[in-house]
């Protein structure tokens, strides 16, 4: 079901969610996995009629290159059953509580990622949670056909999910929503989380998921020219305009941070053949050339197609404006410059042992630490933000006896 | 010649080259064949002096950031007379842009302000909303307003922060006055002065430069315009924009005073300006919409040769602007990563 409505139209479509809230909140969680991993294989699928029209519609609304979405499809999908059925495993709530989901969550959209809704409606819905999916009015196509491909395995299941889109300046409309949602999960802003927040009762439970980016290190035993090929790989994803996305990558000074940045450059460049880049806006462009020129004025610019790479020494990462613009630093106190990132830093993609590197940073970092080349290829059920994926959309209750 | 330049020939014959250059176009004419010998003889020069300039000689112009990182400069630190500094209010570090002589700035700066802001009038009353330049030594437009208290004020009045001085200047008006402030000064003397209107005298003016820089509600300038019109009772054609930044030493002005419709801002001789490819940084033909480069002949102790991030229109010589990119903070990501990374 999918809605762009008047107020009125809105409180009446969100009684049907909330009422398809009963059904759900009596269902076995495996067979919700179960359905929801075939509503996303169809998406995922190229041969099905889902599949096709994420093929045609999402390169549009994102401007991302077709074969950057087949490849995010591919790799977001390709153990979705496995992961849901796990993720359904660790929600069962522990002995000695019950869970108590709630009533009706509304789930607020960025637009930067268009997988980025995957796991927050796999997981609300796996805590039975009816979804009121506020998507972003630059690019709801991923919600869309979520709820689309779900009415076609399970009409019921999809009766618990809505998507609306709410053009800016209906305030009023985002007032009734978030009226009766008893649980809010966002991401974007800063601005926009606080706006959202200083908008909801006291009591609704509001899962606040900022932006932020992602930082990469090469560890002084790490084969360079393996890492930078796994690096390419995360800086290229979704035209690196993630949360995740690396915009630094520091290399301990052990290793040779100019011949990583030549191979990294190199990389880059050839993925440009496979995955290539999307078209560049133009206040992106003028940031580039920014960003570029201070790199080729203080230290080391190489550029490749459709991506650059700095080598700028022993300095604090510079902020690049994404779409492939990635910087090299030389360091040898990488939780020190990770530390200046605060809870913007999302992601540690590692060349080495992510284990070692995450005992090294400082708390209260939570980033998520994983191998290079899998930065933007999180697990359906892994931490964001340091909490669980169903933070928020249910809580437990205690039975003492 | 002053002491400052006293062991530097090359710099004061180029110097002399480009008064020289400034005082013929100063009734707005453009002779660009001789201008871009002198910007290229400049260049060259600039590119031996100015160590991050001559590392991008291949790019050709250098991008504002860089007054951000390194020094720009042809000339040691003990030789600066002045330091511009960027406001850094919404993009954290401030550029700085060292300037080792104020002569051609002077020279730059009255002569275009006598072309676009004070064409009809040798001197008048002025009431400046900024801070007076002892009180902001590193602002550049502190410093140009308090030259034109000089060349063109009769009675000058500073105002900053704007307060309720500016309604009683205002109400005892009795000869024209050139009202001259930033816009984010405009917005709040809009939020001072309630619902008072005034009638200034016949042959006031306004002149409003720079954006909001986070110290204002952002209003789009028809509004801002149609509201400083209702608000003073001049004329829209009274009221002038001025762009500038800290990385240049010319000002670049809006020509209605003079009669001219359009709002596009008038390019004096001795600047070139042209907008660039965002990729390739290829010139763009006049009206096709890029990146604005500006080569300002005035600029003999940095670089000439700059490199904004305004998205802007050339058209019959003149510039129109489309708007600022964010710097380098990307979609997705707040201003609060940018400054937390310094």
């Amino acid at each position: 079901m999918s809605v762009e409505t008047a107020e009125g139209a809105l409180r009446e479509a969100l009684d049907r969610v909330e009422a398809a809230g009963e059904g759900l909140r009596s269902r076995d969680r495996a067979s919700i996995a179960d359905v929801v991993a075939e509503a996303w294989e169809r998406i995922a699928d190229p041969e099905l009629s889902c599949g096709r029209a994420a093929r045609e519609r999402i390169p549009v609304s994102s401007g991302l290159s077709l074969p950057m979405v087949a490849w995010a499809l591919s790799v977001t999908f390709e153990d979705v059953r496995a992961e849901l059925a796990s993720l359904a495993a660790r929600m069962e709530p522990p002995e000695g509580t019950r869970e108590a989901p709630a009533r009706l969550s509304a789930l607020v959209l960025a637009g930067n990622v268009f997988t980025a809704c995957v796991a927050p409606l796999c997981a609300g819905l796996l805590a039975k949670v009816p979804l009121v999916v506020k998507a972003s009015t630059k690019d709801d196509v991923m919600p869309r056909l979520f709820v689309d491909a779900l009415r076609e395995v399970d009409a019921a299941l999809a009766d618990a999910c809505l998507v609306v889109a709410i053009p800016g300046g209906t305030s009023n409309l985002e007032a009734t929503l978030f009226a009766r949602a008893d649980a809010v999960s966002a991401y974007g802003t800063d601005e926009t989380l606080r706006s959202i927040r200083d908008r909801l009762s006291a009591s609704t439970s509001f899962v606040m998921h900022g932006h932020g980016l992602g930082l990469g290190y090469v560890s002084p035993d790490a084969e360079l020219e393996g890492a930078a090929e796994a690096f390419a790989l995360d800086v290229a994803a979704y035209d690196q305009r993630g949360c995740m996305s690396p915009h630094a990558i520091g290399v301990h000074k052990g290793a040779d941070a100019h011949r990583f940045a030549r191979h990294l450059a190199a990389a880059l460049s050839a993925l440009q053949t496979t995955m290539p880049r999307g078209p560049l806006p133009p206040e992106v462009g003028a940031a580039q050339v920014q960003w570029r020129g201070v790199a080729e004025a203080r230290g080391l610019l190489i550029e490749g197609s459709c991506c650059a790479v700095s080598y700028e020494g022993d300095v604090p990462p510079r902020l690049t404006p994404g779409w492939r613009n990635v910087m090299v630093f030389e360091t040898d106190r990488f939780a020190e410059r990770a530390a200046a990132y605060g809870a913007h830093l999302k992601t540690v993609g590692v060349a080495g042992e992510p284990d070692r590197v995450a005992r090294a940073l400082p708390t209260p970092l939570s980033p998520r630490v994983c191998p290079a080349g899998r930065m933007q290829r999180p697990r359906l059920g892994a931490l964001a933000d340091g909490l669980p994926p169903w933070q928020g959309f249910r809580r437990l209750l205690s039975v003492e006896t | 010649m002053s002491a400052n330049t006293a062991d530097d020939p090359g710099r004061d014959a180029l110097a002399a080259q480009i008064a020289e250059r400034i005082e013929r176009v100063a009734d707005g004419s453009r002779d660009d064949a001789a201008l871009d010998r002198l910007l290229g003889a400049l260049a060259s020069w600039q590119a031996r002096r100015v160590e991050p300039y001559g590392r991008l000689a291949a790019r050709a112009a250098l991008p504002t950031d860089v007054f951000r990182y390194v020094r720009v400069a042809g000339h040691p630190p003990e030789l600066d007379v002045r330091v511009w500094r960027t406001s850094g209010t919404t993009s954290g570090r401030r550029g700085e842009h060292p300037l080792r002589d104020l002569s051609l700035y002077d020279l730059a700066a009255r002569t275009a302000a006598r072309h676009a802001l004070f064409p009809d009038v040798e001197r008048m009353r002025l009431i400046m909303m900024a801070p007076r330049p002892e009180d902001a030594p590193d602002s550049s437009l502190s410093y140009m307003l308090g030259r034109f208290q000089s060349w063109f004020g009769t009675r000058t009045d500073w105002l900053f922060p704007v307060d309720g001085r500016l309604g009683a200047l205002l109400r005892s008006a009795r000869e024209p006055i050139g009202l001259l402030g930033t816009s984010f000064a405009f917005v709040h003397a809009e939020d001072q002065l309630g619902a008072e209107r005034f009638a200034l005298p016949a042959g006031s003016r306004v002149m409003q430069t720079g954006g909001f820089k986070g110290r204002s509600r952002a209003i789009e300038p028809e509004a801002l315009r149609r509201a400083i019109a209702e608000r003073y009772g001049v004329a829209e054609a009274s009221i002038v924009e001025e762009y500038g930044m800290t990385e240049l030493s010319s000002q670049m002005y809006q020509l209605t005073l003079r009669g001219v419709a359009h709002r596009r801002f008038w390019v004096p001789g001795w600047v070139r300006a042209t907008v660039r490819d965002t990729e390739t940084l290829a010139e763009l033909s006049e009206g096709e919409a890029g990146i604005l480069r500006i080569d300002d002949a005035a600029n003999l102790d940095s670089v000439c040769a700059i490199q904004t991030s305004d998205l802007a229109v050339v058209r019959d010589g003149a510039i129109e602007l489309l708007g600022r990119a964010s710097g380098a903070t990307p979609r997705g990501c707040s201003l609060a990563i940018e400054e937390a990374l310094g």
